[in-house]
């Protein structure tokens, strides 16, 4: 694990040379919650210009693909909509290559996710949100009927997430021949300052559970997430990714299974402490490690200005 | 383990000496669901004439005592209102020991729940939306803030329950010194012959992971419920009580640990099978087994049949 601001100028040639492509993450890479990092979004323009093609990662659900798209270009950052992945865009992805086509969906998401899904042109079974008739009868006619059309059941990020919703998906999972696919896993939902709320992965525990399943989980650190980013973006060299991202389980992890490059910034969750004091697998270790994207983008400047120097001279 | 049906009549005498009172579990014991089990009625009247205090002992919640009352009395048992205990009356109990004040109760629960524990005097917080906005700082504004006015959060089984509301329990639990208390806490909710959904120990499970904190359990098979009825009931000897039940871990769990004598029936969870292989803690194998609580009922007559 190196600082990236403590190599010679040639190190850093051979390290931008070293990939062709930027994965980064979201939040605590290019903004964190309500205002961007300074300096990031010189970074990904730097990256651009000097030809990296730079496609940006996220296992945010609550926002559509477009919504997300705007926010990025209104906060500066030079990015194409076609180079977002999310769950949501992955889900579509992997039933598409699997001709899960005419089956309909119960979902357990929200309105971006299920949009999506429509726009796609599936077919969504939901259950409303809201209360029902305290009986067990009521119950159990609601939550214990199956549905034979119903072929997919997604598991997703939902504030409005409840019982008799859960208790749906497991009646739908009981066929064996339903695919199960689900969104972001964490346990932790971190909401900024430090805020650490339940995450999805614990109502995701109850259905695998209840049903002795496992999803196909298509959220970092999850490598299925990774099927589709090389599939869609026609990646043929793991090896000339660069990973950015500021979380070490999930976005160290993920690149990690992927057999990407590695680079941590410390503008989000991960702090320098946790680079002093290692407590994850070893294969999670960065390659690189910087405060911010500021600083990537410091260097390239650098290592730009030194070229032109030497091209003068 | 004895077969009730196989003790001769000394062994029967000795048998009802043994014990002054009976605790029944419900579900399995007296009715399945929507049948009662045939003869159960007559049991329960044929233990009171030959004086055993008949209890019964439910760990659902979902119903007040009175409504519970209504439908054993409509369906044939002679069981009067105090002699039903759920863990809703242990909770009760239980709060009014410790120094809450005016604090207030925020619980995740049912109507029936939330009834008891406003007739009991206590005051009950606030619960959240059923739905909200889609957005985390929707999400953040429900769920995060505390309120120094709860000083317990009461977990029991809920099918309204929502992830807002389970995510405002985290958060006053997060403070050491409110109160967490547990009812229902089983990881399967039965709702039929065959047919469990998810259980509310889910739940509780999920709140003692996140905040590193165990609630105080209520219900069966918990030492804090045979604390609630010992005292309620004055009962001096544990040993002085037969304990009856069809489920394993809860009901002769319960049993062991309350130091209760055990009779299963094979009327509700647990089949026969269990005789051949016992896959439980030793100490959960019955004292007795028997079919259903009929045979208890068999045994009243041949035993005590010049008295009744």
């Amino acid at each position: 694990m190196r600082d990236l601001t403590t190599l010679n100028v040639q190190e850093l040639e051979a390290f931008f040379n070293s990939f062709d492509t930027v994965l980064s993450d979201i939040d605590g890479v290019l903004w964190n919650v309500l205002h961007s990092i300074p300096g990031a979004t010189d970074a990904i323009s730097s990256l651009k210009k000097i030809n990296k093609r730079v496609i940006l990662v996220t296992n945010n659900t609550i926002r559509t693909t477009s919504t997300l798209y705007k926010e990025l270009k209104d906060a500066g950052f030079d990015i194409e909509e076609n180079s977002l992945v999310t769950p949501a865009l992955a889900m579509v992805s992997y039933l598409r290559k699997h001709n899960i086509t005419d089956k309909k969906i119960y979902v357990i998401g929200m309105t971006p996710l299920k949009d999506l899904l429509r726009q796609a042109g599936f077919e969504i079974v939901d259950i409303p949100a809201g209360r029902i008739e305290e009986s067990i009868q009521t119950l159990v006619a609601l939550t214990t009927v199956d549905d034979e059309d119903v072929g997919v059941v997604i598991a997703d990020a939902d504030v409005n997430r409840n019982y008799v919703k859960l208790q749906k998906a497991v009646t739908f999972l009981q066929r064996k021949d339903v695919v199960f696919l689900s969104g972001a896993t964490d346990e932790k939902l971190s909401l900024g300052k430090g805020y650490i709320l339940l995450g999805p992965g614990y109502f995701l525990k109850i259905l695998e559970d209840m049903t002795g399943r496992k999803a196909v989980a298509l959220a970092k650190p999850s490598a299925n997430l990774n099927d589709y980013v090389v599939d869609e973006f026609k990646i043929k060299d793991l090896s000339r990714v660069l990973f950015v991202g500021d979380s070490i389980a999930e976005d160290m992890g993920f690149a990690a299974s992927c057999g990407y490059k590695k680079l941590l910034v410390l503008s989000g969750l991960a702090k320098k402490s946790a680079l002093e004091k290692w407590e994850f697998p070893e294969e999670y270790k960065p390659d690189f490690y910087v405060d911010s994207l500021k600083s990537v983008h410091d260097l390239i400047v650098r290592v730009l200005e030194t070229k032109v120097t030497t091209t003068k001279k | 383990m004895k077969n009730l049906a196989n003790l001769n009549n000394l062994e029967l005498q000795k048998f009802f000496s043994s014990f002054d009172y009976v605790l029944s579990d419900v579900d399995g014991v007296l009715w399945n669901f929507l049948d009662t089990i045939p003869g159960t009625q007559e049991t329960i009247k044929s233990l009171k004439k030959i004086g055993k205090k008949v209890i019964i002992v439910s760990n659902n919640t979902s119903k007040s005592i009175n409504f519970y009352h209504h439908e054993l009395t409509r369906a044939g048992f002679d069981v009067d209102k105090d002699e039903i205990v759920t863990p809703t009356l242990a909770i009760i109990s239980y709060l009014k020991k410790q120094d809450l004040k005016d604090k207030e109760v925020f619980v995740l629960g049912m109507t029936p729940l939330k009834g008891s524990l406003e007739k009991a005097g206590f005051k009950l917080a606030q619960n959240e939306p059923d739905r909200i906005e889609e957005s985390h700082s929707a999400f953040g504004a429900h769920t995060i803030p505390d309120d120094e006015k709860v000083g317990a959060v009461v977990a029991d089984v809920d099918i309204n329950l929502n992830y807002v509301n389970l995510q405002k329990a985290a958060t006053y639990l997060e403070r050491p010194e409110v109160l967490f208390v547990k009812g229902a806490a089983d990881c399967h909710l039965p709702v039929g012959w065959n047919k469990s959904l998810i259980g509310p120990g889910y739940f509780t499970n999920i709140l003692e992971d996140k905040t590193n904190r165990k609630g105080v359990p209520m219900a069966k098979p918990s030492p804090f419920l045979h604390e609630y009825i010992v005292e309620k009931y004055q009962i001096g000897d544990p040993s002085r009580v037969l304990f009856v039940g069809d489920s394993i871990p809860s009901d002769m769990g319960f049993a062991a640990e309350s130091k209760y004598q055990k009779l299963l029936v094979f009327s509700g969870a647990t089949g026969k099978n269990v005789l051949k292989e016992w896959d439980f803690p030793h100490e959960y194998k019955p004292d007795y087994y028997a079919d259903s609580l009929k045979s208890l009922n068999d045994c009243i007559l041949r035993t005590f049949a010049c008295k009744l």
